[in-house]
């Protein structure tokens, strides 16, 4: 089980969050002007990433804020913690095969 | 008069009054008793908001807490930090009077003032196997340097969500749940319990 660090409430069980998928997804300015194929990649694709991942997080469970973190996909390590809205911190990312 | 009925106790039909014993045996590690009920109104605001923090403040005749799970008292009332910008204001036994009073201080200020009372119900645990009682089903950490007396935290208890609050230094928690979990999370409390040997307290 992963060990948060809720910005809020400090380290605390992963069972009391919820897991928010990746982070930085915009939505599309104009999405009647997207064509399908721009549509589905925003609404579905995603990277799968090898490595690490921005991804969101809410406390449900606790203080039921959202926040961002940075996590290693093979490891597990989370890497960093960021406001919503924030732009991820500079990060050395390990590279995997 | 008529029975209020919004108080009426969560456990009524568990009939824990009758069951009550004076104080728990040297023998027993845990003594269970249901809370009465008593006024909560769930407030938020922007604390960097003179006017809502000074208004807050008035009301309550303590500033409110800014870090999560602290919790700041001034006669019956205490205010509980949920979350940033988030409190829960707790005592008396009058919650329409306890909105009042908040919204009157919060006159013309960005705020939000909901009395949440009636939906909760809270259960004491104490006794020197209260801790390893609630650990059994809650990831917090209920030792006593970790969870300090004056600190309160949300979490899950086998399944449900709970605000968990030590009001001193003794071996005690106050376990508030959602009422219609009250019945769960009684039984629940009362199993977990019985190898230390429990004792059912007054409220
Ligand atoms: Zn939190």
């Amino acid at each position: 089980m992963l060990l948060i660090d809720c910005p809020h409430c400090g380290p605390r069980a992963e069972l009391e969050f919820s897991y928010g998928h990746e982070a930085h997804i915009e939505r599309p300015k104009a999405p009647e002007a997207l064509s399908d194929a721009e549509w589905a990649d925003y609404l579905f694709l995603r990277d799968n990433t090898k490595g690490v991942i921005l991804e969101r997080w809410v406390h449900s469970h606790g203080c039921r804020r959202w926040f961002n973190v940075a996590r290693d996909t093979v490891t597990y390590e989370i890497l960093a913690v960021y406001p919503m809205g924030a732009e991820p911190p500079a990060l050395e990312r390990k590279t995997y095969v | 008069m008529p029975e209020i009925l919004e108080h009426h106790s969560a456990l009524a039909h568990l009939g824990l009054a009758a069951r009550a014993v004076a104080t728990r045996d040297a023998g027993q590690g845990v003594g269970l008793a249901e809370a009465p009920y008593r006024a909560a109104v769930n407030l938020r605001g922007r604390l960097d908001d003179a006017g809502f923090a000074a208004g807050a403040e008035q009301a309550l005749g303590c500033a409110l807490p800014a870090e999560v799970g602290a919790v700041a008292t001034a006669g019956e009332l205490s205010a509980l930090a949920l979350g940033p910008g988030e409190w829960l204001v707790v005592g008396g036994s009058d919650g329409p009077a306890l909105r009042a009073r908040l919204l009157a201080a919060l006159e013309g200020v960005f705020a939000s003032v909901v009395e949440v009372g009636q939906q909760y119900a809270t259960i004491r645990i104490a006794g020197p196997k209260a801790a390893e009682t609630l650990q059994k089903g809650c990831p917090l950490d209920f030792d006593a340097a970790a969870f300090p007396a004056g600190r309160c935290a949300q979490s899950l208890l086998s399944k449900i969500d709970v605000l968990v609050w030590k009001r001193s230094e003794e071996p005690a928690f106050e376990v508030t749940v959602r009422r219609s979990f009250a019945d769960y999370a009684w039984r629940w409390l009362h199993d977990a319990a019985r190898e230390y040997g429990v004792a059912i307290l007054a409220g």
